[in-house]
């Protein structure tokens, strides 16, 4: 039986109705036993419904300015450790095309709030084409604009060119497979069923995804008309639990013909806006030359393998596909690194405490909220990082860098700017090896087109989300967002184990799945295996690894 | 984009962020009490002390689970549930004032 303190503490949860299930439990056995106090919970519970309707409504502005005034003011007066970052960013110099889907993501996510009928109506015509062609210029890694031109046939038909001269490189792609072409050299992957895409997809991309993913947009949204064309403008900001950087995108609409006319992305980078692209869309329907979309060599022997080192390489052309046909771009950092000290107020909205990592193109950004600096190095090097005084410091930083970069490098900005320097050692530990294995039932099959994954916790628990995501995926964040895992992260193996044919694997299978959890692992597990057969297996050993031991630099 | 949704996704996966709550349907109050009710609890919300308001605002009007006002505002858990009973204590005396 709770106290009354206790009962206290947990009226506001309870008359909200955001008790986990046990407090709640112990809610009801006091009521029963205090009858008498219903009546405290029945006012208390018109308060808190009031409220709630208050914050649907019309929140009280000035009460949550001043509130969160509070938490700002509380912020900044923190005592801050020795933060010397003077590596402010130049101009920018270095920016580099990004075919794939990161602002993409970003604005289909954020503009649901204030999109406009007509932008959909428009986008959605797009549906109806049989081809189009895509040209302009995107931001190459040296700043320069680079020529980019796109031709798609629905469905799946592709045929990218990016750059000029001996540099160009060709993509062509028929959703089975891609072939890469640069200079002489010829490179091949197959794409797999599930990355198949039809023009519906290439129309939701431009105007955002089709999914039940809603919430209220934080971007704004301005149309106009400029030389007969309707011009469509949303800048995107962070959200809470969003971390990617402020993305402007417009697209230009003929409403003679009701289809894109002109894509431009922007980035913003310090306060600056940076244009990343430019395109034009026209050839809608046109007859398309019958070889466009073949890339032969002659001989299959011509063809080099994409080992890891090409991958990193051709990043920008593996990325590309019909969908990316707005062609965002992401910033690379002068110097190809960039450490910045982040204030209170520069923080990402919603981001109070942790980390968060955005990676894509070859480009890593980190933001850390008031972590450790000994998680950041091992995050920013994913080497084992000694505990020490050195190393306990809270920061709040953004570190972004070309992944390409050797971790000395990563981290010599941020230690030399505190004064510190790292060495390199080796030792014996013991480690756990996560060994998730399957038990061959067949998956029920994703019954949405794209992919989703949301995390959440409040009072109410846990609460887990997928639509279309590998089994792998879900596994992964299923146990690392446990409570009680007993993962080591710096040291610590997951490994997925299947022994049959590689197209069979269950864990690269995409799945649908929701989980309300109080967070605990070992219920974690139990939804894995009743719902997709998983198991695990955690089997100890010792390793010999490296370890960074922070200090101070040599005089 | 498959690929790089999951990207992005992939590395939000350690952040915590309260989950969206879907509001209960409303019950039979009228409209015009209803928004008196809400215009009293605002006011009587602007009047409160300013660290219980704070607290109130924080919870109620922006959402944030206690365990991040608590942090934010430097005090224990305890201490911002307290300042929230407190706070909801006041208001509801003034709602119904037979009762305090």
């Amino acid at each position: 039986m709770i106290t009354r303190k206790e009962f206290e503490q947990l009226l506001g949860d309870y008359a909200r109705d955001e008790l986990a299930p046990v407090d709640h439990a112990k809610m009801d056995a006091y009521l029963a036993q205090h009858p008498a106090e219903r009546r405290e919970v029945e006012q208390t519970k018109t308060v808190t419904d009031a409220a709630h309707q208050i914050r649907r409504t019309e929140p009280p502005a000035d009460l949550l300015r001043e509130a969160r005034g509070e938490l700002t003011a509380q912020l900044v007066n923190r005592p801050r450790p020795v933060s010397l970052f003077r590596r402010a960013r130049s101009k920018p110099a270095y920016l580099t095309g990004l075919a794939a889907a990161l602002a993409l993501v970003l604005i289909g996510e954020l503009w649901w709030g204030s999109s406009s009928d007509a932008l959909a109506a428009a986008l959605k015509n797009l549906e109806q084409v049989r081809s189009f062609r895509v040209s302009g210029w995107i931001r190459g890694a040296n700043g320069d604009r680079v020529p980019f031109q796109q031709h798609l046939a629905s469905p799946n038909l592709l045929r990218a060119e990016i750059g000029a001269g001996p540099q160009r490189s060709i993509v062509v792609s028929d959703g089975q497979s891609r072939r890469i072409q640069i200079g002489d050299r010829y490179y091949h992957q197959p794409v797999p069923a599930h990355q198949h895409i039809d023009f519906r997809w290439v129309a939701r991309s431009l105007y955002g995804y089709d999914n039940e993913y809603t919430r209220t947009s934080a971007s704004s949204f301005a149309q106009e008309e400029i030389d007969g064309l309707i011009r469509y403008t949303i800048t995107s900001r962070p959200l809470g639990g969003q971390y990617l950087p402020g993305i402007k995108y417009q697209i230009d609409i003929d409403p003679t013909i009701n289809l894109p006319r002109a894509t431009t992305v922007y980035q913003q980078v310090d306060s600056q806006w940076i244009q990343l692209s430019h395109l034009r869309y026209d050839a809608y329907d046109a007859a398309i030359p019958q070889d466009l979309f073949a890339l032969y060599t002659g001989l299959d022997t011509a063809i080099d393998s994409l080992t890891q080192e090409t991958k990193q390489a051709l990043w920008f052309e593996l990325s590309i596909s019909p969908s990316s046909a707005l062609c965002p771009a992401f910033y690379v950092p002068p110097g190809d690194i960039s450490v910045q000290p982040l204030a209170a107020g520069q923080r990402p909205v919603g981001m109070i405490s942790g980390d968060h990592t955005n990676a894509h193109g070859g480009v890593r950004q980190h933001f850390f909220i008031e972590k450790p600096l000994r998680d950041i190095v091992q995050t920013i090097t994913g080497l084992y990082v000694a505990d020490g005084e050195w190393g306990r410091q809270p920061l709040s930083l953004e570190v972004s860098f070309k992944e390409a970069l050797p971790w000395p490098e990563r981290v010599a900005p941020l230690l030399d700017s505190l004064g510190l320097a790292v060495e390199t050692t080796e030792r014996t530990s013991a480690r756990n090896r996560f060994v998730f294995v399957h038990d061959g039932r067949p998956l029920p099959l994703s019954r949405h087109q794209e992919s989703l994954s949301e995390y959440g916790v409040n009072s109410l628990g846990h609460h887990f989300r997928f639509q279309r995501t590998s089994l792998e995926f879900i596994v992964d964040t299923l146990l690392r967002n446990a409570l009680d895992n007993g993962l080591d992260r710096r040291i610590d193996r997951i490994e997925f184990i299947w022994q049959g044919e590689a197209a069979a694997n269950p864990f690269k299978g995409e799945v649908d799945f929701r989980l309300e959890s109080s967070g605990q692992w070992t219920e974690h597990l139990q939804a894995l295996q009743d719902h997709f057969g998983v198991s695990l297996e955690i089997r100890p050993e010792e390793i010999r690894h490296p370890v960074l031991v922070l200090g101070p630099a040599a005089p | 984009m498959n690929i790089a949704l999951k990207g992005v996704q992939r590395r939000q996966r350690q952040h915590q962020y309260e989950a969206d709550l879907v509001a209960p349907p409303q019950d039979d109050t009228s409209p015009m009490e209803e928004t008196l009710m809400l215009d009293r609890v605002r006011r009587l919300a602007a009047r409160l002390p300013t660290r219980q308001r704070n607290v109130f605002v924080l919870r109620n009007f922006e959402g944030l689970p206690f365990a991040e006002i608590a942090a934010q505002l430097g005090c224990s858990e305890e201490a911002a549930r307290a300042n929230e009973y407190k706070a909801l204590k006041k208001i509801r005396q003034q709602l119904h004032p037979s009762d305090a």
